[in-house]
């Protein structure tokens, strides 16, 4: 189960470092009755960093991995400030948890990037004065959330397609994406009472000031193929994801602090 | 593309075979029309011992033919024609007029190669199940047991190459997943809030979603309907459901974020990134069912906690995890690895 095609063409030291390690780590998931292989990823964001240290990271990349940092700053800030005063109940660990991604999300691409990283911004998560009791109303605090994870869902997905040419970035980058939307999903799940749905239905009927994080969503073509032969239009929305542009999500989140064009 | 610079290989041998060929006829065939027919002299380079021992002329009646009673799709069917004497003797030369004539499910024209030892072979490679009937005939009388009959059954799914071989093993999960969850609700275990059925109609209505996609945007390039076992699944147990229902999910997770570098087209890697963020919302809510309220949802069993990176598997790593419950044989050959 040796996969050399991530670590192919890396420094040899390290790869075998990194496999030694796996199969410590296969046997401790042997015992926990997991597949090791999930375990591996620890070392990562050293190897690919290592992996561009010779001709440095493409232009093209450092943006898309800068306004990825972005939004990570602004979800492990969110939660980091909003945490210590919000009462979010029984959702707490939920909350820790995300908020335990989101600040090792920051420290991956930082670490990607290295002395090419931006600087955390200052935020206002009032979003100036949208939501003033973001910190104090645990419904105003789970909107937001909401609303953050599942932009950060759209937002990666946007960025995928131009991390082709790197494999082992876009990798990264999936793997950031799908952990997002695991986020999303429990968090809409304490929305409303009864539970929301964890998936997104049609344009999610969202108010005013969210609609631009859902615009879109709506959607039941995919390649271009009508979709509506297979199931219904609610269903059908809900089973894909949409993607947002750099330029949409940017529109979502400026209002939260996000300088409009961070480089 | 290898298939046919090999056939042109061949061609090449053949014609080779027909410039060295002496004091005989050699005829390339299709499907009974003559389109070439080579008569040469004699040499002594033919390698000397090709004669027949006994000097009889050929008995199509007594000249055999390794025909299969069966064979599968896309896996070829090679047959060696042997010509004999009316001793049922082998002949050691080539010569003869034979013909394959090939009828039923997978009727097509087919080219007999004259190997000038006494042996004419063929080879034909069936797409479609059902009934071939195989004529073959020397100097235009059938061989023992002409016409043959062959029956073709489904062989291994052939998952293609490139961009086609990555799209169809996501369509062969979305199989999995979307057959599992079908069972799921059709059988639905006792004591399930109706909230739960829900979720469960909704994941397997996205699921089935998933693979019609898949199987329109793949075309006539699609693998087959695959056949599972899901036997070892007490679908009457809620515990039972949801921790399988958790597996096939965290694999189908596992198997995009580790397919998507794969991808060479754009477009393909959006659309999978579009199908793989449900699939973790799947996997979260009905973690959340299991434990409320918990780090289920995204446990550090799943979401390594130094980089919260998710699962991703290789292929090679998937299709073991997937085998148990997979009863159609596949052959991922030509899947990329990089």
């Amino acid at each position: 189960m040796t996969d050399t095609t991530i670590l192919g063409g890396l420094d040899p030291e390290l790869v075998d470092r990194v496999v030694s390690r796996r199969d410590a780590l296969r046997e401790t998931g042997r015992r926990a009755g997991l597949l090791a292989v999930a375990s591996m990823p620890v070392l990562f964001g050293v190897m690919a960093k290592k992996a561009f240290a010779q001709g440095g990271i493409p232009a093209d990349i450092i943006t898309v991995l800068n306004f990825a940092l972005t939004l990570e700053y602004l979800e492990a800030d969110f939660y980091q400030t909003g945490l210590p005063t919000v009462d979010v109940g029984e959702a707490r660990p939920i909350f820790e948890q995300i908020r335990n991604h989101e600040v090792a999300h920051v420290a991956l691409l930082e670490g990607l990037l290295g002395e090419n990283a931006i600087v955390k911004p200052t935020f206002d998560f009032t979003a100036g004065g949208a939501f003033n009791d973001v910190f104090s109303n645990p419904g105003t605090f789970i909107t937001v959330a909401q609303a953050l994870e599942d932009t950060g869902v759209r937002a990666y997905k946007g960025q995928a397609a131009a991390l082709i040419a790197e494999d082992q970035v876009l990798t990264t980058a999936l793997r950031i994406h799908s952990v997002e939307a695991r986020h999303a999903a429990a968090i809409r799940r304490l929305s409303q009472s009864p539970a929301a749905k964890a998936w997104i239905t049609g344009n999610d009927g969202a108010p005013t000031a969210l609609a631009p994080v859902y615009a879109g969503e709506e959607n039941t073509t995919q390649l271009g193929i009508d979709l509506l032969p297979f199931g219904s239009a609610d269903r059908v929305s809900e089973a894909f994801d949409e993607p947002l542009t750099r330029a949409e999500v940017l529109a979502i989140v400026v209002p939260f602090g996000v300088p409009p064009d961070p480089e | 593309m290898l298939d046919r610079l090999d056939a042109g290989l061949r061609e090449l041998d053949f014609l080779a075979q027909v410039a060295r060929a002496t004091s005989r006829r050699t005829f390339l065939q299709w499907s009974g029309v003559t389109l070439a027919v080579a008569t040469v002299g004699c040499g002594d380079d033919d390698g000397g011992d090709v004669t027949t021992p006994t000097g009889n002329p050929v008995s199509p009646g007594a000249s055999t033919a390794n025909v299969p009673q069966t064979a599968a799709t896309n896996v070829p069917v090679q047959v060696t024609v042997q010509a004999k004497d009316a001793n049922g003797t082998d002949l050691l030369t080539g010569g003869s007029t034979v013909v394959a004539r090939l009828t039923g499910a997978n009727e097509q024209q087919i080219r007999v190669e004259d190997r000038a030892n006494g042996k004419y072979v063929f080879s034909y490679t069936p797409t479609v199940e059902g009934t071939d009937t195989l004529e073959i005939t020397i100097d235009g009388s059938p061989i023992s047991g002409s016409p043959f009959t062959i029956n073709v059954t489904t062989g291994p799914a052939q998952f293609g190459s490139g961009d086609i071989a990555v799209l169809n093993y996501a369509y062969a999960l979305e199989q999995l997943e979307s057959t599992f969850f079908t069972q799921v609700v059709e059988n639905f275990y006792t004591g399930g809030s109706a909230e739960e059925l829900q979720i469960f109609t909704d994941i397997r209505d996205h699921e089935v979603i998933h693979r019609e996609f898949l199987k329109a945007a793949l075309g006539d390039q699609a693998i087959p309907t695959l056949q599972f076992d899901f036997t070892s699944v007490d679908f009457t147990s809620r515990q039972n459901v949801l921790d399988t229902s958790l597996t096939f999910e965290d694999l189908g997770i596992s198997a995009y974020n580790g397919a998507g570098f794969l991808l060479e087209n754009p477009d393909f890697v959006t659309v999978a990134g579009k199908i793989v963020s449900v699939e973790a919302r799947h996997s979260a809510v009905l973690a959340l069912l299991q434990n409320p309220n918990s780090t289920a949802f995204a446990n550090d069993n799943i979401v390594e906690p130094a980089t919260g990176l998710d699962l991703y598997r290789t292929p090679n790593q998937v299709l073991p995890i997937a085998d148990p419950f997979v009863t159609t044989e596949i052959d991922t050959s030509q899947l990329p690895t990089n």
